[in-house]
């Protein structure tokens, strides 16, 4: 899977479970959404998806009727992201060899991916170079504390005097770092702080965050994921306070919630990948800690419904035999890699290859478009409809008199024909001559059409529309008014005209 | 160079203090010191000798990287939390943070109505 299309169901899932976070952010336990975030970052990072028929995209193609809600969404992000998705698609699905062909915007997504990911390394060596000039600290509370916890990962508490409230670092051996200012004697109020950073260590916090920067320097075009990015990082620490209210019980949620203003109010800034003791977010935060409940049957059931419903529904991709449908809400061009993947995965090898289509020239100079077909199907073929497109040198589409003997017909981009030929079983036709075209330079004693220039066709392309079988079945090309919408009339990159064949038909024969 | 002006981190503190107890010392028994007292290796205390030395509160001198206190142990400001922490980061990193995730400090307002929250709550 590209990354684009990765990216748009990333996009997709962070906006359902944005919605459900809105509903349920103190109904259900905030591990909830822990999970549900780590499930949009395996859609954002891992190039698989489990085919179902219950996925929200089998949904979307299969109800016309009923999707009124989430066909909006998806056409509004389609808009949002195609023009992107065109452009960098095209870059990556190009084959290395073909070096001159990568896009602009392909380079302008490396170039910032690197950008972002600089940012994030450079700041996070600064905050570790700054914080190995912490000191210790001898107070007899914090001594005791880390003897009560003991741990796999020796964990060691130290004090900084550039920093303003307590964090912790380091995922082999975790530092809680608190400032200098800290009060020492509040015995209360340290023991929450270390309780909460226990939590993050236990749970090794550090981890999913990097993941999440990760896919945030990757996905960096996609708004959606940093609000992902944001509301994850969040969740983060919500999660963890909801532990730590637990383990203390009801009594402490005041308590705590007075912890954490005091804290906020002495803060002015924040480094990314620290779990940070932290207008918006310490609102909801307090909110959450005083909604604390106590987990029950049902909330737990809740929250295992929710997370398998959404998963399921957003992770999942939609079933095969309707994946030219997804297409349809994609950018069209991507039916043309979906039909060589299909018959790269080899299950099925029937299918009729164009192995070729050029402009060649009669002695005379008369130009022709000459194609060549390979059956690789085990009935003969008897009859072919096709579609012929024409480019000049620079790739740009060219409206033709196709029949240029008939003086009635007008000039088109596009020239559908039927053929009666047989081609059998894996044989190769073989045939000279093909479709002449005018020119009005070497054909002197034919009428003259159109402005009577010489030919300008230097490229065409030729796309199977129905296939007849000797047994009378006749194959209909599914994807034909997908590549007729992608090359009829249109601009086509010269790199793509001329490596465009060998062309792959995969037959499925009902 | 205005003495005055000379605020120094509690880690730079450390390194001031073993010149203030032992006089000159080579960079090297600085380091040896610090590395018994705190477990810092090499690569930690001599960037701080370095911004020490840039600040103005120690001379080096060769050979041995000889260390001098210029500033004597009463003259030293201790710097504050918040303006240092400006300088740590540079303000990049965090500003582009601060801003994206709309944290900034509270006000005395906000931290009252955050309080109230929690009473109306209980």
């Amino acid at each position: 899977m590209a990354l684009l299309a990765m990216s748009f169901s990333g996009a997709v899932f962070t906006i359902a479970v944005a919605i459900i976070r809105a509903v349920a952010i103190n109904r259900l336990p905030k591990k909830t959404f822990l999970v549900l975030w780590e499930m949009v970052l395996l859609r954002l990072i891992v190039p698989f998806t489990i085919p179902s028929a219950l996925s929200i995209y089998t949904l979307i193609n299969h109800s016309i009727s009923k999707p009124a809600f989430f066909e909006a969404e998806a056409d509004h992000l389609t808009s949002a992201l195609s023009q992107e998705y065109f452009v960098i698609r095209q870059g990556m699905d190009q084959p290395a060899t073909n070096v001159h062909s990568i896009s602009v915007w392909f380079v302008v997504w490396c170039t910032r991916m690197i950008l972002f990911a600089a940012f994030f390394i450079v700041s996070y060596l600064r905050c570790r170079i700054e914080f190995r000039t912490a000191l210790p600290v001898n107070h007899a509370y914090v001594e005791q504390w880390i003897k009560e916890h003991p741990h796999k990962r020796r964990i060691s508490i130290k004090q900084l005097d550039r920093i303003s409230t307590p964090l912790t670092y380091g995922v082999f051996h975790p530092v809680i770092l608190m400032p200098k200012q800290t009060d020492w004697k509040n015995i209360n109020q340290l023991q929450y702080i270390f309780s909460h950073e226990y939590v993050h260590i236990n749970r090794f916090d550090t981890i999913p965050k990097l993941i999440a920067a990760y896919a945030l320097c990757v996905h960096w075009f996609n708004p959606f994921v940093w609000v992902m990015y944001i509301l994850f990082n969040r969740d983060i620490e919500l999660a963890c306070d909801e532990s730590v209210i637990r383990q203390f019980g009801d009594k402490s949620k005041s308590d705590y919630s007075y912890m954490l203003i005091r804290l906020e109010a002495k803060k002015s800034g924040l480094s990314p990948f620290c779990n940070n003791f932290s207008k918006n977010a310490i609102e909801e935060r307090i909110t959450a800690i005083m909604n604390t409940k106590r987990t029950t049957m049902i909330t737990l059931l809740s929250a295992c419904l929710t997370v398998f419903v959404t998963t399921g529904l957003f992770t999942t991709s939609a079933i095969a035999s309707i994946d030219s449908k997804t297409n349809n809400t994609l950018p069209i061009r991507d039916w043309q890699t979906n039909t060589s993947d299909i018959a790269a995965d080899k299950k099925s090898p029937i299918t009729i290859i164009h192995e070729s289509v050029d402009i060649l020239h009669y002695e005379d100079g008369a130009p022709y478009i000459h194609d060549i077909l390979t059956n690789h199907t085990d009935s003969t073929i008897v009859e072919t409809q096709y579609c012929m497109l024409a480019y000049n040198k620079n790739g740009s589409p060219l409206k033709l008199y196709w029949n240029f003997l008939d003086s009635s017909t007008k000039s088109s981009f596009e020239n559908i024909v039927r053929t009666k030929t047989n081609i059998l079983s894996n044989q190769t036709e073989e045939y000279r001559g093909g479709w002449s075209l005018y020119d009005g330079e070497v054909m002197e004693d034919i009428p003259k059409v159109g402005n009577d220039k010489a030919n300008q066709a230097a490229y065409s392309l030729l796309c199977l529309k129905q296939v007849v079988f000797e047994n009378g079945t006749v194959w209909d090309n599914p994807n034909y008014e997908n590549w007729f919408m992608t090359y009829a009339g249109k601009e086509i990159d010269v790199d793509e005209l001329k490596n465009y064949y060998p062309h792959e038909y995969k037959i499925e024969l009902p | 160079m205005d003495k005055k002006t000379v605020k120094l981190f509690d880690s730079e503190l450390k390194v001031m203090g073993i010149l203030w107890k032992e006089g000159d010392v080579p960079a090297k028994h600085v380091a040896d010191i610090l590395m018994k007292e705190l477990g810092w290796n090499k690569n930690t205390t001599y960037p701080l000798i370095k911004r020490c030395i840039k600040k103005g509160a120690i001379e080096r001198s060769e050979p041995n990287f000889i260390c001098h206190a210029l500033i004597p142990k009463e003259e030293i400001q201790e710097a504050e939390t918040n303006e240092l922490i400006d300088k740590i980061y540079d303000g990049s990193a965090d500003k582009l943070f601060t801003a994206l995730l709309g944290r900034k400090k509270l006000s005395a307002e906000e931290i009252k109505k955050l309080k109230q929250m929690v009473a109306d709550l209980e």
